[in-house]
């Protein structure tokens, strides 16, 4: 990170903000339930999405079924990178060092690049495998990653607190 | 699937392992051993998620660990308690590496009351 001032994370720490997250009873509690209803929605909605591609209950359509929960995933991916972001800023220098949370951030980068690249390129033959047929081997494979990706995410996430 | 299966669950494996052998206590403290301080308080960080506060004992001073502002608040531990000056005896989880920290038991106040915050090193 040398592109990072070296006091940047300790600045952060003092902050006001930081400050009166810490000080308060309620707000710490507020983020981290919040950030457990995010995380259920995101990974609950691609979770689901990933199985169907994967070739479960194949009566239903891949299409109508991105429509319903896509919505969802970033409802809840809004929800947590803004909760994520207050928690980190809250102990900013602790958060910064510690390995399990760098690791749960370039986890989600994969997996974001993985989404990527099944929405740009892999869902474009969609209609051929819509309902009944079976998805090609790149979407199941793009579905089965981003299933060990996201299960890895939520360990990785729950391992910042267990870890220096 | 089938492919990934393996390295997928050779991760999952290697990253839970830690989590379920840890809580954040008893990684960092020492659950099958209890030392008990006495001595005066020297600096309190009244915070989330963890309130930590130091105890001067002779030469020594400790890094004491405990719990939420909310469970501090529900078993009695007020910032008008723990504040600089107060004379306290400490039992608690020492830390694993020999450090002067401990994960905090049971704190008796000279002249107030006696809590227990914790009961195991979990």
């Amino acid at each position: 990170m040398g592109l990072i001032p070296d006091d940047l994370w300790e600045n952060l720490a003092a902050s006001p903000l930081a400050a009166s997250i810490r000080a308060s009873i309620w707000i710490y509690p507020f983020l981290e339930t919040a950030h457990v209803i995010g995380l259920a929605l995101v990974v609950g909605s691609i979770v689901s999405f990933d199985l169907r591609v994967l070739g479960l209950n194949r009566d239903l359509s891949v299409r109508r079924l991105s429509r319903h929960l896509l919505p969802w995933v970033w409802t809840g991916f809004f929800i947590n990178a803004s909760t994520g972001v207050l928690l980190f800023v809250s102990d900013a220098a602790e958060f910064a060092a510690n390995r399990a949370l760098q690791v749960k951030l370039l986890l989600i980068l994969a997996a974001g690049l993985n989404a990527a690249l099944f929405q740009g390129r892999l869902i474009r033959s969609v209609e051929t495998w819509d309902t009944r047929e079976r998805a090609p081997a790149g979407a199941r494979a793009s579905a089965a990653l981003s299933i060990t990706l996201w299960l890895a995410i939520v360990v990785a996430g729950r391992t910042i607190a267990y870890i220096e | 699937m089938p492919r990934l299966a393996p390295p997928t669950l050779a991760l999952i494996a290697l990253m839970t392992l830690p989590a379920l052998a840890h809580h954040t206590y008893v990684t960092k403290y020492d659950a099958s051993r209890t030392v008990r301080i006495s001595g005066v308080v020297t600096s309190v960080s009244f915070v989330n998620p963890h309130i930590f506060f130091s105890v001067q004992a002779g030469n020594t001073t400790w890094l004491v660990e405990t719990e939420s502002l909310s469970m501090a608040s529900a078993k009695g531990l007020t910032q008008a308690l723990l504040k600089d000056g107060a004379k306290v005896t400490v039992t608690g989880w020492p830390a694993r590496d020999g450090s002067a920290q401990m994960g905090l038991n049971v704190i008796a106040i000279d002249g107030g009351p006696t809590i227990k915050m914790r009961g195991t090193a979990r």
